[in-house]
C-alpha cells in the first residue's frame, strides 16, 4: 500500500473492478451484491442470502470491514491504479473465496449413529474473526493445511494479515494466536501443531 | 413409517433443534455445497421458501437425518451438536427409530460483540 497523496482527489479514483470471483462461492451473489446488502441494513430480507451459510460468512467480514470508510478504500484504489493486489481486494477476495462450505471437519460424536461436524469455511469464518480483538488488523488469507477430514491428524493454521503502521508486529502476531487458538478450541477438535502468522502489509491508514 | 408421518417427524425435529440453547439457525441440508444450478435456481426465485430444513432420507442402510445449523459463539459447536444429537436422538426414539443415522454439520458460528469480548468468539 502507498501513502495517500494529498493533492490526488480519491474521488477521481477508478472504479474498482469487480472481484474476478465465480458466483457459485456465495451461492449465486457476489461481493459487491452483499456489500450492497449489508449496507441497505439487510432489508428487505433476501432469503438467498439469509439462507445460505456461504452468504452469512462473507456479510459476517463485511460487517468488521464496515470501519473502513469509502474514501479509504478509494484511497487504496488511487494510489495503486494499475495494482491487481491492493490489499483492500485481497481482504474481499479472500472473503468471498473463504466463505464457501470446503471440507467437512469432523467433531467428537457422542454415539454410534452420530456424525457431527463443521464446515471448513465455518472455521475459517471463526480463524477470521479473531481480527476483532485487535482493531485495524485485517485478515487477508486463511487457510487450513493438512486433512481437517481425518480426526486428530496435525492441522496447521495459515494466516495472511494487514496491519496498520505503529503496531508491533510480534504483540499483534502473538495475540492473534492466541485469539485463533481460543477459538478452535473452543468449536472444533482439531489438532492444531501450528498457527502461522504472516504480516504481508503495514497500511498507513488506520480505520 | 410413510412420508407424510416422516415429515411430520421432520418437522418436530426442526422445532426441537431450534429450541435447543445455542442453535442460532437452521439451514438447507444442500446449503453445505456451493451448487452453480441451486445457486441460479435461487437467483431465479425458484427455490421453495417452504423447503424442510430436516433431511430424512431412507436407504438400504437405514434412515438418515440430516441438519445444517448456525451456532452461537458463546455456545461453542462441540457442545452444541453434542445437545442437539442428544435433542434428536431421543425425538426419534420415540418414534421407534433409536437406529437412525443423525449428520449434524455447523455451517456457521454467529459471533456477538459480547461473545467477542469474552473471547469465546
Amino acid at each position: 500500500m502507498m501513502p495517500q497523496d494529498d493533492a490526488h482527489d480519491p474521488h477521481d479514483a477508478p472504479a474498482p473492478r469487480p472481484l474476478d470471483l465465480g458466483p457459485e462461492g456465495l451461492d449465486g451473489h457476489t461481493i459487491e451484491e452483499l456489500t450492497d446488502y449489508l449496507e441497505a441494513g439487510r432489508v428487505p430480507p433476501d432469503p438467498s442470502i439469509d439462507g445460505s451459510p456461504s452468504c452469512q460468512l462473507a456479510l459476517d467480514a463485511l460487517d468488521r470491514l464496515r470501519g473502513l470508510t469509502p474514501e479509504l478504500i478509494a484511497a487504496d484504489t488511487a494510489a495503486e491504479p494499475e495494482a491487481d493486489d491492493s490489499w483492500v481486494r485481497q481482504v474481499l477476495g479472500g472473503i468471498a473465496l473463504e466463505a464457501r462450505a470446503g471440507r467437512r471437519v469432523p467433531l467428537t460424536s457422542s454415539g454410534p449413529n452420530a456424525d457431527l461436524g463443521i464446515t471448513e469455511g465455518a472455521v475459517r469464518g471463526l480463524v477470521r474473526g479473531a481480527e476483532d480483538l485487535l482493531p485495524g488488523v485485517l485478515v487477508g488469507r486463511c487457510r487450513l493445511e493438512g486433512d481437517v477430514t481425518e480426526p486428530g491428524a496435525p492441522i496447521r493454521v495459515l494466516v495472511d494479515v494487514s496491519v496498520p503502521y505503529g503496531e508491533q508486529l510480534t504483540h499483534v502476531a502473538e495475540q492473534l494466536r492466541t485469539e485463533i487458538a481460543a477459538r478452535l478450541t473452543a468449536h472444533t477438535t482439531l489438532n492444531v501443531t501450528a498457527i502461522d502468522i504472516t504480516i504481508r502489509d503495514v497500511r498507513i491508514y488506520r480505520p | 413409517m410413510n412420508p407424510m408421518q416422516w415429515a411430520e417427524v421432520a418437522a418436530e425435529i426442526e422445532a426441537a433443534v431450534r429450541a435447543t440453547p445455542g442453535v442460532a439457525d437452521l439451514y438447507g441440508p444442500g446449503s453445505l455445497m456451493s451448487n452453480a444450478v441451486g445457486a441460479g435456481a435461487r437467483r431465479l426465485g425458484l427455490r421453495d421458501a417452504d423447503a424442510p430444513l430436516v433431511l430424512v432420507q431412507q436407504n438400504d442402510d437405514g434412515t438418515q437425518v440430516d441438519i445444517a445449523l448456525g451456532v452461537h459463539a458463546a455456545a461453542g459447536a462441540t457442545v452444541t451438536t453434542q445437545t442437539v444429537h442428544r435433542v434428536v436422538r431421543d425425538l426419534l426414539a420415540g418414534h421407534g427409530q433409536q437406529e437412525a443415522r443423525i449428520v449434524l454439520t455447523v455451517v456457521h458460528v454467529h459471533v456477538s460483540p459480547l461473545a467477542t469480548r469474552a473471547g469465546l468468539g
